[in-house]
């Protein structure tokens, strides 16, 4: 095949064209989930914070809670409802962060398979002129 | 006189044509004994006989005369003539023989119209092997074949040069610049709410707190892991540069093996076609040499053959042996392919000896017609390229 510029300018825009199109559906599906992995999270804190008055007042029905009574009991059931509160939290906004983290390393992959690519393209490029020097020389 | 039954037939006889006929011989008078028949008795009639002596004594008047008068200058004239014929053809002879002695004792004139050829032919080969001919072939397609060389050597460098270019421009940032991980640490959500009530919660702290090392080390792990994937972005980015000049170096090495190739297969072609032009330099040559040799060797026979005419004077020189009037040189010698040989080669050794292309010693023999026509033409070839000549080895050269 001789060298013709236009064809690895052509095969340049492709690449532009899908690593484009690539990190633009990435970067909708990671607003998709960090939206999503966001209002779970506040979900979740706005309902710890409503379940606490709730959890205080049972706790006040069965008389472990009240003016002038501060009982282990209340306070290590509100430590178990914080801890689990804190680890569920927790889990949640690691996992937002490995689904965030996700969208990140495909970024960064398609990427780099679109700079791997070019690469690959320039070296071919300069290979095919090299070829095409010796195959004129050949004619000579 | 001759009688026939009586009648005298004899026309000069008195009786002839007369009615008084003659009488037959009978023999010789007075002859005793039998008549002889083979030496018959004539009757002499004596005037007829005193006739017929007059007439043989004019006779013999008249033949004198002629031999006086018409004989003897004839014989006198030719004679002379004879001699003058024979003088003419001695000196015929002798300017024939000169004219070949001078051919063979002169050589620039006996080679003359020999080396006007050899000078034409070194002049056509000189043309055909130099700037106009093979060579000027040569260096030109080898000039192209270099030529295209060098431009095959200058695209290939600007593409691999462009490429490295790239290469340095283009470092691969997808895993360098990628965002790395932070963490936004989680608050205790119900501290400030057990606080205002005056409850300690400490384990809620701790697992938050465990919570946040938790997510530090999911960051930490994703960062490392970015951290691997741009040290393995700069490998490759650093391999394909030593590809690059690899590929560069073998580009420029078969471009350079097509040009020795090339430039091999033209000086062998043009060894070829210079071997053809001297082999039909040699073969052209050798013809005319020997060509020569038998144009020397045939007025040498010719030489011979006037000595054999005897038109030639001789001389007796002090030795008593007969030689011919000429005063010029010798005429070569002649010699036995084994005495040529000895004798070239002692030439060849002085230095004196020019093969077959210059001046041809005094005391340098010739070869015979015969031996030279027997001559292998690789022998002669050798000798055109200045091969040394061994007088017992080169002996295997007559065929």
């Amino acid at each position: 095949m001789a060298f013709d510029p236009s064809l690895f300018t052509a095969r340049r825009r492709g690449l532009e064209q899908q690593f484009g199109a690539q990190t633009a559906m990435n970067a909708y599906s990671k607003f998709l989930s960090q939206t999503r992995g966001q209002r779970e999270q506040q979900e979740y804190s706005r309902g710890v914070e409503k379940e606490l008055p709730r959890l205080t007042s049972r706790y006040g029905r069965r008389g472990v809670y009240g003016q002038g009574v501060r009982s282990g009991i209340y306070r290590r059931g509100l430590e178990d409802f914080g801890t689990e509160a804190a680890r569920q939290r927790g889990y949640m906004s690691e996992d937002l962060s490995n689904a965030l983290r996700q969208y990140d390393l495909q970024q960064a992959s398609s990427l780099s398979g679109y700079e791997q690519q070019l690469t690959d393209l320039e070296a071919e490029k300069a290979r095919q002129i090299a070829e095409d020097a010796a195959a004129l020389m050949e004619l000579r | 006189m001759a009688c026939v039954k009586g009648i005298e037939t004899d026309p000069n006889s008195a009786n002839y044509n007369t009615s008084k006929g003659c009488v037959a011989p009978t023999g010789p008078t007075g002859a005793t004994g039998p008549t002889n028949p083979l030496f018959p008795t004539y009757n002499i009639n004596p005037a007829a006989a005193a006739t017929r002596a007059q007439a043989d004594k004019d006779m013999a008047a008249l033949a004198k005369e002629k031999y006086e008068n018409i004989d003897l200058p004839k014989y006198e004239f030719e004679e002379a003539q004879d001699k003058a014929d024979t003088e003419a053809k001695k000196l015929g002879t002798q300017q024939q023989y000169d004219y070949y002695d001078k051919l063979l004792t002169d050589n620039t004139a006996f080679r003359k119209d020999t080396d006007a050829f050899l000078n034409l032919l070194d002049k056509y080969q000189t043309k055909a092997t130099g700037a106009e001919g093979v060579g000027g072939q040569y260096d030109a397609l080898s000039a192209a074949l270099s030529g295209a060389a060098t431009t095959g050597k200058t695209l290939t460098k600007t593409a691999y040069d462009d490429l490295k270019t790239y290469l340095d421009q283009n470092q691969p940032i997808a895993f360098a610049d990628a965002q790395r991980a932070t963490v936004t640490p989680q608050t205790n959500l119900i501290a400030q709410y057990a606080r205002q009530r005056g409850i300690a919660t400490p384990g809620v702290q701790q697992a938050v707190q465990e919570a946040n090392v938790l997510a530090e080390g999911g960051a930490q792990n994703y960062n490392n892991l970015l951290g691997i994937l741009t040290t393995l972005g700069n490998r490759a980015q650093t391999s394909r540069g030593a590809e690059g000049e690899m590929a560069r170096t073998l580009a420029n090495e078969r471009i350079t093996a097509r040009e020795s190739t090339g430039l091999a297969q033209l000086g062998l072609q043009k060894t070829q076609a210079l071997s053809a032009i001297i082999n039909q330099y040699n073969t052209a040559k050798l013809s005319a040499e020997n060509n020569l040799l038998g144009r020397r060797q045939a007025i040498q026979d010719a030489i011979a053959k006037l000595k054999a005419t005897g038109l030639l004077p001789v001389k007796t020189d002090g030795d008593g042996k007969g030689n011919t009037g000429s005063t010029g040189p010798s005429a070569p010698t002649v010699g036995s392919v084994a005495e040529v040989l000895a004798q070239i080669a002692a030439s060849q050794a002085s230095g004196n000896y020019n093969a077959f292309g210059g001046e041809r010693a005094t005391d340098q023999p010739v070869i015979d017609a015969a031996a030279a026509q027997n001559i292998s033409p690789q022998f002669l070839e050798d000798i055109l390229r200045g091969g040394q000549i061994n007088a017992v080895s080169d002996r295997n050269y007559f065929v």
